[in-house]
This record gives structure tokens, sequence and C-alpha cells, in this order.
């Protein structure tokens, strides 16, 4: 029983220690003023990858995650609303403003004619680790998909909304059908949930999508750089990807303060409210390691796509990165 | 709007943007401007353009960013224009330039420019873009490309053999171009709006009176920075007027 002890005060001792007054952080990443950028790393090399600050076997990493959002599926909602005292409501909108999803929608069904026979969609969007429905049911809204559903036929416009998560995209569904009744699901079918994986993607074709939105999904990918070659693949020409994605505080005093309620707040609450501390701490973890702004830049430009920028929000706390597929060539 | 103009000042998105633009987003601006008379400065104007490329997906629409990106696009396609027609003048025409007084030169010049909107101005757009120029996040954007203007109309206008005009002077004839602008905006005379319109004799006589006194006073010439102040102040004053205008003199084009 000693040897025990011992062993796990040596573990607790070993562990850093996260507190306001000191800061003992380990710096994962640097800052994008001291960015290499010649080239990034390949996100997964060797046998091993993070989940949070542990070292765990690359494909442990999967599994590990699907069983955090598991846990928080039913609770998902009401804690990003806590954590980010609702700034994620603005940050989403600010995603469905830039994404120009109302336009477009304008566009196709001014274009539609009376004779229109193709079931392929003519705005094909498709949103990866969507499962709770969030950013889906501002598209639909955009595009005035719930008043098309009350015509009969297929709406030329859909959202499908992809998570890895079987429990978190029920929860998408039953919040769908309670918010816009079951003709948007079953008749005109312009929303639908289908699992799948981010970094493979084969049930859906090549160049079958217009737009490809990621929100606060791609750091808890294993390989960021295949779901990245993904979306790549599965976008149309002219299509464009939008990730929208917790990232680095580049002012020191802000992220001295944004640091302190990470690591303090944020594990505190997920134990009070959901009764899981472990899994908030990991997604609070995931954020330090996940790539900066200018490394995201470089992996989506060295997956194909065109025009990378990103807009940071809040600071820096989250950022925007949007890219294009192909349009060097057709425009 | 007002909720999100608020929460971008609180929130304070930190991103600087930069008007400058790559080959295809060039295409798809340019593409996109004959559609503004029916969609006005909107994403549903890039939309309505990328739509008519079919082998283009039509998220290609989020390459630029309606109103400022087709405003500021615009101004940029003028200036260029003006330069070039200045150009061709002092160039071409260099016998019959020259014998022009300088308040001819400018009138030639202001007059070209203003008539370059003529499309937008039918339409009864242009008065719009005046307000979204005159925004607190573009108006220091929009002050610096007439102030480029002025200092192209100034440097091809000006006769050889006299000094360059100063900044006073030159701030005091882009407040001339803004007010003939103005003057040209909310003008209601749809059936003679051009050739004949009353905003070229104003234009002149504005002119005639700048030039009587900058011959009889002796100005100095202010600060750079001052300048600016004064352009952007100018700018900001004759673009909310031109917002009320807006309000008077409502568009005839059927909205889509």
């Amino acid at each position: 029983m000693w040897t025990r002890t011992l062993q796990r005060i040596q573990v607790f001792q070993r562990a850093p220690k996260w507190c306001a007054s000191t800061s003992r952080l380990p710096r994962k990443r640097n800052l994008s003023t001291s960015f290499d950028s010649s080239k990034a790393q390949p996100y997964v090399s060797g046998s091993s990858t993070h989940f949070g600050y542990e070292k765990v076997a690359v494909n442990e990493k999967e599994s590990r995650v699907r069983e955090v959002f598991d846990s928080v599926a039913d609770s998902y909602d009401v804690m990003n609303d806590l954590m980010s005292s609702g700034l994620h409501r603005y940050w989403k909108d600010y995603l469905l403003q830039i994404s120009a999803v109302e336009s477009m929608a304008k566009a196709v069904r001014r274009s539609i004619s009376t004779d229109q026979t193709d079931n392929n969609p003519l705005l094909h969007i498709l949103d990866v680790a969507g499962g709770t429905g969030d950013v889906a049911f501002r598209f639909i809204e955009a595009a005035n998909c719930v008043e098309r559903s009350k015509s009969s036929g297929k709406d030329p416009i859909r959202i499908t909304v992809c998570d890895i998560n079987a429990e978190m995209l029920q929860v998408g569904e039953r919040r769908a059908r309670a918010k816009f009744g079951n003709s948007l699901l079953d008749d005109s079918q312009a929303l639908q949930f289908q699992q799948g994986n981010a970094q493979d993607l084969c049930d859906f074709a090549d160049c079958s999508f217009d737009l490809y939105t990621i929100a606060f999904g791609l750091r808890n990918v294993t390989d960021v750089d295949k779901a990245l070659s993904e979306a790549h693949r599965v976008l149309k020409p002219g299509g464009r990807f939008m990730c929208l994605e917790f990232s680095q505080v580049p002012n020191p005093v802000l992220r001295q303060i944004y640091d302190a309620y990470s690591f303090n707040a944020i594990p505190a609450m997920g134990e009070f409210i959901a009764n899981d501390r472990h899994s908030y701490q990991y997604l609070v973890e995931s954020i330090r390691m996940f790539s900066n702004q200018d490394e995201l830049v470089l992996r989506m430009q060295q997956a194909g796509f065109q025009h990378v920028k990103y807009t940071n929000l809040t600071g820096g706390i989250v950022a925007i990165h949007e890219g294009w597929k192909d349009v060097d060539t057709l425009l | 709007m007002h909720r999100s103009f608020v929460l971008r000042t609180v929130l304070s998105r930190n991103s600087r943007r930069c008007f400058s633009w790559s080959a295809p987003q060039v295409q798809l601006l340019r593409a996109s401007l004959p559609h503004v008379p029916a969609y006005g400065w909107t994403q549903d104007a890039v939309a309505a353009a990328v739509s008519s490329n079919t082998r283009l997906s039509v998220a290609a629409t989020g390459l630029v960013q309606a109103p400022y990106d087709l405003i500021a696009f615009c101004m940029d396609e003028w200036n260029d224009q003006l330069r070039q027609i200045l150009l061709e003048r002092v160039n071409n025409y260099a016998e019959e330039w020259g014998t022009l007084s300088l308040v001819d030169r400018l009138h030639f010049a202001f007059s070209t420019r203003l008539k370059l909107q003529h499309e937008f101005l039918k339409a009864n757009r242009w008065h719009e873009a005046m307000a979204v120029g005159a925004r607190p996040e573009y108006v220091v954007t929009t002050s610096e490309k007439l102030q480029t203007m002025v200092e192209t109309v100034c440097s091809l206008c000006q006769e050889n053999t006299k000094a360059s005009l100063n900044a006073l002077e030159q701030f005091s004839l882009g407040a001339i171009y803004v007010a003939a602008e103005l003057h040209l905006v909310s003008s209601n005379d749809t059936m003679t709006r051009f050739e004949d319109d009353e905003t070229w004799a104003f234009l002149r006589q504005q002119l005639i009176q700048w030039d009587r006194l900058r011959n009889t006073t002796t100005l100095t010439a202010l600060p750079e920075s001052a300048a600016t102040v004064a352009y952007v102040s100018s700018t900001l004053v004759s673009s909310l007027t031109s917002g009320l205008a807006s309000l008077m003199f409502p568009s005839e084009i059927p909205r889509k």
C-alpha cells in the first residue's frame, strides 16, 4: 500500500500544475511569430500522439475522444454556453455571416428551372463534427429550408451533418425534429445526419460538396493532415473549407487570463454541472496541443487549399480558417 | 446590423483587412459589378456572378466580401481608368491640353471621374456605397482612395510652369469633388441626369472660386496628418449627408 501511495505522489509531482499565480503550463506550440514557415511537420509521426497532455498510442486516440464525447453529449450545449459565457453563439453567427450561405441559397433557388429533374442538390453543405447541429441549424435557417420544406419534393439545398459519435448525432436529430418538425428530414431532406470519420469520409464521393465546415472539431481528430486531405477531396472545384476552432492567443496578458480561466474554471464547471471533470480537462488541454493559426494555414496549403487565410475572434481565443479548392484555374 | 456592429466593436475582431486582391478575386469582383444595379452592394451580386460560371461551385461567392470589397474595387478601377484617360490627354493631345486653363483641366478630370459612376448613379446605388464608405471601419480607406484620386488629378492637371499644388490646395479640391458628387447623387432629374445636369455648372463654379482664392491669398501647407484628418472629416460629413439623401430619394429599381 505504501509503495502504491509513493508512486501516486511521484506521478503527481511529475504532472504539471496549473494555477493563476504560477505559470508552469508547458509551452507546447510556438506562437506564429517564431514559427518556421517552410513546411509543417506531419501531424502524426511514429506510433504515439497526444490526447490532451497525455501521450497515447495513435490507434487509441480515436476511441478516447469518442468516450469523451459520449460522456458529454447530453450536456454539451449547456456546457458550451457556460464555458464560453455565450460567446460560442457569436462565433458561430460570425461563421454563418462570412460563409455567405444566405446569398448562395438565394442564387441557387433563383436558378432552379421548373423542369428540374436532377436529384443532386445544387448547394450541398457538409458540417463535420457537427453532432448536435448548432452550426447546421443556422445554415438551415439562413437558406430558408424550413419554408421550402412545406412544399413537396426534395430541397435543392442540403446540409449533411457528419460526426464520428452516434450519441452526438442522436442529440442533434432529436433537436432538429423538435425545432423544425419532421418534414425537413423526411420529406424535403434538406437536413441529414450521417455517422462518419473526418479522416476517412468514404461514404462521400469526390467533389460532392460546395461548403465544408468543421466547428470545434478539428483539434479532436487524430491526424489533422488526413482530415484536411479528405476535406479537399470531397469539395467541388471552387468549394470552400471553413474551420472554426480554438487557437492561440497572441497577447501575453490575455493569454494568462485565458489560461487561468481554462485550466481552473472549466474543469471545475465540468465536475459540478456534468459530473465529468476529466472530459473537460481533456477539452481544455486539447486546445493547447492543437496547431496555432499559422501552422494550420500551412497544413491547409499542403492539403491543396488556395487563398488560405484566418480571422482571429476575441483576441485569438478562436480563429476561423478558410480556403478554397482549385479557384485559380477556374476563375 | 446594429447588434453585430456592437459585438464586433466590443469583442474586437482583430484581423486587419487589407484591400488588395489576387487575380481570381479581381476576376470575380469584375464579374460581380454588373449585378450591383439589380442586387445592390451585397453578397447576392457576387453569388449571381458565380452562378453564371457553371464550372465553379457557388461557394466561390465567399472569395470576396460585400459590400466593401465591391466598393473599394470600384474606386480603384475608376482611379486607374481616370489616370489612363488623363495620361492619354497629356501625352496624345499635349498641344490642346496645354491651351486649357487649370480650372478647365480640373473640371475635365473631376467630371470624367464622376461620369464613371454613371451606371450606379442611374440605378440609384451610389449613395448606398457612399454611406457604406463612411462607416468607421472603412472611412480611412475611403479617404485614402479619394486622396489618391485627387493626387493623380493634381499631378496630371497642374501647369508645368507653376509650383505643385500644396496639401491645403489638394484638400480643398477633394472637398469640391465630394461636394460635386453629393450634388450629383442628390439630383433628382432622371431625364437629363448627365449631359445637362446642373452638377457640371456647380463644379465649374466651385473650381473658379477655388482658383480665385488661391491666386489672391497666400496659403500655407498643412501638415500631412492634418490633411488626412481634413479628408476624413470631409468624407464623413458628405457621406453622412448622402446617407440622408438616400432616405429622401429611395431607389426606383425593384430590389430582388
